[in-house]
């Protein structure tokens, strides 16, 4: 059985120069939205927040509009969407991740990636990836989240994350059982 | 006219057992698995001993059922017998369950449980009969020789 996953990374373009400085410094910002304290990271291009001593992207991990259900040996698609206008791209990564997120960020238990060239684009145009997952047999029940990114390739483009939350309900070789009730009792 | 139909779970009334009985116990729950499996049941009757659940393993019944591979919520209804034995008279709780997980369901106080007639009270009737039979029987057994006695020398007389 193959199910597909979809996630939309957004809208971006190429970096103009390749090396160009960070529109920000590295340092700490207050979000003007929330008031958060927020800090930015220039070599990732990405605003984190702290949690325990961890830094974690801002907003990459979404709750997910749907779940689905697999069993070991199902095929899970996952599919990316972006849109992107800029200069022919070779060589970037789109890079699929299944496992589980938690406090201390995203603990990757299966990871697949294309290398993908795009051509150039004067207006925002919808580019697609995808990457196909069997579900093994040593899956576990709370491998639960995916995530994507894009990222590399010449010219360089930055790297944009976007994941779902509990997008997956995963049939491990443990049962899961719901809903046990007692009928009925009776002397034979 | 709107029919508003609510459904909700049965409630399992107290029923009244004794000690060597076997009561078959229904059960059904729903499940998912990523490969084919099989699991133990096991139907236990219980009392709370301190606020811990007790089992009463002594009476304890087991089956194992194979689960086939399911993606999605699969629903099974099956049954597991368990004996009386080793048990006090006493009123139990009654567990189905998956030893070792959480997964099962259980009823306060349904098992009523009574002492099983003793073996003894029926022999001690029967050896009252016997000896009322005993007692009875050479009484019985003059009476008929008498009469039989009468009725031989009227035959022998005539």
């Amino acid at each position: 059985m193959e199910t597909t996953l979809a996630l939309d990374l957004g809208v971006f373009r190429v970096h103009q120069g390749g090396d160009d400085p960070p529109e920000y410094v590295a340092g700490w910002y207050i979000d003007p939205q929330t008031g958060q304290r927020i800090y930015y990271d220039p070599n990732t291009e990405k605003f984190y927040t702290m949690a325990g001593g961890v830094y974690i992207p801002l907003g990459y991990m979404n709750p997910a509009p749907k779940q689905v259900t697999l069993a070991i040996g199902d095929k899970l698609r996952i599919t990316m969407s972006f849109k992107y206008s800029g200069p022919a791209i070779s060589g970037a990564v789109c890079y699929y991740s299944i496992g589980v997120y938690g406090a201390f960020g995203f603990d990757e238990k299966l990871v697949g990636q294309n290398s993908k060239s795009i051509p150039q684009y004067t207006t925002p145009t919808e580019v697609t990836d995808s990457y196909t997952f069997t579900i093994p047999s040593n899956v576990g029940s709370d491998w639960d989240d995916i995530y994507c990114k894009i990222y590399d390739g010449s010219p360089k483009v930055p790297q944009n994350l976007f994941g779902y939350e509990n997008a997956l309900i995963l049939a491990g070789l443990e049962p899961t059982i719901s809903d046990f009730k007692i009928l009925d009792f009776a002397k034979v | 006219m709107d029919l508003e139909i609510v459904f909700a779970p049965l409630e399992l009334e107290p029923r009244q057992f004794v000690v060597g009985d076997t009561i078959r116990v229904t059960f059904a729950f729903k499940y998912t698995v990523g490969a084919d499996t099989t699991i133990t049941i096991q139907a236990v009757p219980y009392q709370y001993r301190l606020g811990i659940l007790d089992r009463i393993g002594s009476s304890a019944g087991h089956k194992e059922l194979r689960l086939a591979r399911a993606s999605e919520p699969v629903e099974v209804q099956e049954s597991v017998d368990f004996t009386l034995q080793g048990i006090a008279p006493g009123t139990y709780g009654l567990l189905v369950e998956v030893p070792g997980t959480t997964y099962g369901a259980k009823a306060d106080d349904v098992l009523i449980v009574t002492e099983a007639p003793s073996p003894w009270t029926g022999m001690m009737g029967m050896m009252a009969m016997v000896m009322m039979l005993g007692m009875v029987a050479p009484m019985v057994e003059s009476a008929f020789a008498k009469e039989e006695g009468v009725e031989g020398v009227e035959a022998r007389a005539s």
